[in-house]
């Protein structure tokens, strides 16, 4: 059996618990970073995790990063952690040093343009989407050559220029824009295309595992709320409907669990993580166009208002779900992938 | 079949037809002229004075109020019509909406003359407003639990109470209570009576409930010893459940049941038609089985607004509308998210992106307002005899 560090868990959940709450949220949304938060997590080590300790870093494995990402999930955690967890494993990867800077990550940037000249790279091109830009200090972002070669970019954000959006839990998606950004040889750095996949592959199982946690947290808040709202004398969890759509709710919530940490735990080459990571992502945003609609049935009115935290979650997954290619984009893969094989179904699985 | 869940095929005459097209070029002048933007959820989010009193200056508030009130004298049907056409286009319809819809019917059926001669003429005009004072704390679902009460108190009535969720409360103009003038007992849906409620009138105040979405449009309203005079009674004492269950057919079984999302659905298509890759079987098959849905609800919805022109009962097929209704507008939205790689974002540059977050946002509403999904099912299997 493959086991999570447990004490790590248990110390980084009750972090979360104490300090993540739905006022902080709410002051994140609105713009405020929440500083005392994230250098309590950075003191603690939770932004290196997965990094060994001869490199800077806390230690503890990849596997033991994705459950703390679930946790921040759980908690609807308004910061850019999985973004700057997955950015040092890359620096330490290609053998850089870890940054003491804050860091988002950017693989959506189909047309963005290389040019060197001795020493120095011109970049051109535009990054969509990317998470916490005004709170981090460097975009580290894979992209491909016209000529198939990868390079992992570390672009200094003061040196770009940055259009404001947000999804709709209200986290920052800016659009960053090179032009002609001039950046030195050491934040240029060649990758091989397994890398580059690697790293697509740990930016998609995390936000993969923070739709798990939301997951459980929107069940947790509906059981509760099915036990303690009364109507006609007795609490709606006795109504039949009722029970019936909270255990629904449940295998969703459980299941979507179970193919994430499955996902997690798929460490025995790059092809096998890379298949078990797509199917993560497809089963997990698949799952929440049923389970949102019934966490907000089961809670009506009073979850449809700003007050109840329980749209800090729903408005999350509906955001995360479609981030990194939604369910159609990565079952569309899936499926060309099955038809266009040789061998029949249950021999590729 | 159940006789109550025959439907009569109902088909629009000529004249229906011309007076559509009225109603179209009406909407494409405002259109053009950019006098509204074309928004989700529209008559519950969309409130605007201005396009209200527009409306009425075509004679299409009230329009099925007699004459003498300020109406046209029109039919069900033509109504129909005219909500059908605003909520394709996302009009924004939702400061008359209510008072149009229920209050307006509800004075015509059980109102005094003098109700009807003061209350009308604005509605007609559009510039008079009315909220569903219905829901409270402990009385969602189990509405007949509810606690607000008017006492008599020599030849006036003192209102004491809340009500909670009242859409538009807080820019609107009265709204109609339902409350008890008896004490409670086993009979818990006997005793209550409705009341016109000036909502300027001392001793009630108004907290608007921010939304999920950060808009405010449901509010929480305090009743403190507001006095209201015997003119203020809508119909009999004591009958106040009968009168407004009888109005939720018309509550139920209209287009707004079935559209709310429908600009996104209009916005989709024409994203699709601009781009290369949309002319995959997925594609054609998905909007197919979306166009076949919406046709058939609208014969359903348009076939009950028969009905109720003819004064049938139609309260259970009402319900089935409301509910299937309801499952549509959510499959627009995860539709749109099956054929276009996007995601939803309040701010974006492009229209799509907007009205998906738009219809996203408020979806939770839909299967809540106007009785919840489970309260329709029930209804409907009590109207089975089960
Ligand atoms: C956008 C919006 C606008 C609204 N506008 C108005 C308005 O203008 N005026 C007004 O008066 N009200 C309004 N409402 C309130 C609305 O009518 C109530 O939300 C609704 O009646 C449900 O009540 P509740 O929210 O208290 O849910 P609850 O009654 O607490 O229900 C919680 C859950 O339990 C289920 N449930 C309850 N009882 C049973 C049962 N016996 N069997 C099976 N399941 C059951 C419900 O279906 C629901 O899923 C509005 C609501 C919304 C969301």
């Amino acid at each position: 059996m493959i086991t999570i560090e447990r004490m790590l868990v248990d110390t980084t959940e009750k972090l979360f618990k104490q300090t993540c709450t739905k006022e902080l949220i709410n002051d994140a949304e609105n713009g405020t970073f929440p500083k005392t938060f994230w250098n309590e997590l950075d003191s603690m080590g939770i932004t290196t995790i997965g990094v060994p300790e001869d490199c800077n870093g806390s230690g503890f494995t990849k596997l033991d990063a994705f459950a703390v990402l679930k946790i921040a999930g759980s908690f609807a955690a308004p910061i850019p952690l999985a973004e700057s967890i997955i950015a040092n494993w890359q620096y330490v990867e290609l053998g850089l040093p870890l940054p003491n800077t804050k860091q988002t990550i950017s693989m959506i940037n189909e047309d963005v343009d290389l040019q060197q000249h001795s020493e120095t790279w011109i970049i051109n091109g535009t990054f969509n989407r990317v998470p916490f830009t005004q709170w981090a200090d460097d975009l580290v972002s894979p992209v491909k050559t016209p000529t198939g070669k990868w390079y992992l970019l570390k672009i200094p954000l003061n040196l770009t220029t940055t259009v404001p959006d947000s999804n709709i839990a209200g986290e920052s998606r800016n659009k960053v824009i090179c032009k002609n950004t001039s950046l030195n040889s050491s934040q240029v750095i060649a990758m091989t295309p397994e890398h580059a996949a690697q790293f697509i592959h740990e930016t998609l199982l995390g936000r993969t595992m923070m739709m798990a946690g939301a997951l459980q947290q929107i069940l947790t808040m509906s059981i509760h709320h099915a036990k303690e709202r009364q109507q006609f004398g007795r609490p709606i969890g006795k109504f039949q409907a009722i029970k019936q759509q909270l255990a629904v709710l449940t295998g969703l919530a459980t299941s979507a669990n179970v193919i994430a940490d499955s996902a997690a735990t798929a460490t025995v080459d790059n092809i096998q993580f890379q298949n078990e990571v797509k199917i993560a992502k497809t089963y997990v945003s698949q799952s929440i166009s049923k389970a949102v609609p019934i966490a907000h049935q089961i809670h009506a009115a009073i979850g449809f208002t700003h007050e109840h935290p329980l749209h800090q979650y729903t408005r999350r997954l509906w955001s995360w779900r479609d981030e990194y290619g939604s369910e159609a984009f990565w079952a569309k893969q899936i499926g060309e992938n099955v038809i266009s094989s040789s061998k029949s179904l249950w021999k590729q699985l | 079949m159940e006789a109550s869940l025959q439907l009569p095929v109902s088909k629009a005459s000529n004249s229906l037809t011309e007076f559509r097209h009225e109603v179209r070029a009406f909407i494409q002048k405002e259109l053009d002229a950019e006098s509204f933007q074309p928004d989700c959820d529209s008559w519950l989010a969309g409130f605007s004075r201005e396009w209200s009193m527009k409306m009425a200056e075509k004679g299409w508030v009230g329009m099925t109020f007699p004459k003498e009130y300020g109406g046209q004298g029109e039919s069900n049907l033509k109504r129909y019509v005219v909500t059908e056409e605003m909520l394709a286009a996302g009009a924004p319809v939702a400061a008359h909406w209510i008072a149009d819809r229920q209050t307006g019917p509800l004075l015509l059926k059980y109102g005094t003359e003098y109700q009807k001669q003061t209350f009308l003429p604005g509605i007609c005009k559009g510039e008079v407003y009315f909220s569903i004072g219905l829901s409270e704390p402990n009385a969602g679902s189990d509405l007949a639990n509810i606690h607000t009460k008017a006492v008599k108190e020599s030849d006036e009535w003192l209102l004491n109470g809340s009500k909670i969720w009242t859409s538009g409360a807080h820019l609107q103009d009265y709204m109609i209570v339902l409350c008890r003038t008896e004490k409670q007992t086993e009979k818990k849906h006997e005793g209550l009576s409705q009341f016109i409620v000036d909502l300027r009138a001392k001793g009630v105040s108004i907290r608007p409930i921010t939304l999920m979405t950060g808009e405010e449009h449901f509010n929480e309203v305090f009743f403190e010893n507001v006095r209201l005079s015997d003119e203020m009674i809508v119909g009999k004492l004591g009958e106040g459940w009968k009168q407004g269950m009888a109005e939720l057919a018309f509550e139920r079984s209209g287009p707004e049941r079935f559209l709310s999302t429908y600009p996104l659905l209009e916005e989709m298509i024409t994203v699709l038609k601009q781009r290369a890759d949309a002319n995959s079987t997925y594609a054609y098959t998905e909007i197919g089985k979306l166009v076949a849905t919406l046709v058939t609800l609208r014969r359903m919805s348009f076939s009950i607004a028969q009905l109720l022109e003819e004064d049938q009962p139609a309260s259970l097929v009402a319900s089935l509308v409301k509910d299937l209704g309801n499952q549509f507008e959510n499959t627009i939205i995860e539709t749109a998210r099956m054929l276009i790689e996007s995601e939803p974002s309040s701010h974006s540059e492009q229209k799509y992106e907007r009205l998906l977050a738009k219809a996203m946002l408020h979806s939770p509403g839909f299967t809540l307002r106007g009785g919840t999904t489970e309260i329709l099912r029930s209804i409907v299997g009590k109207g089975l005899g089960l």
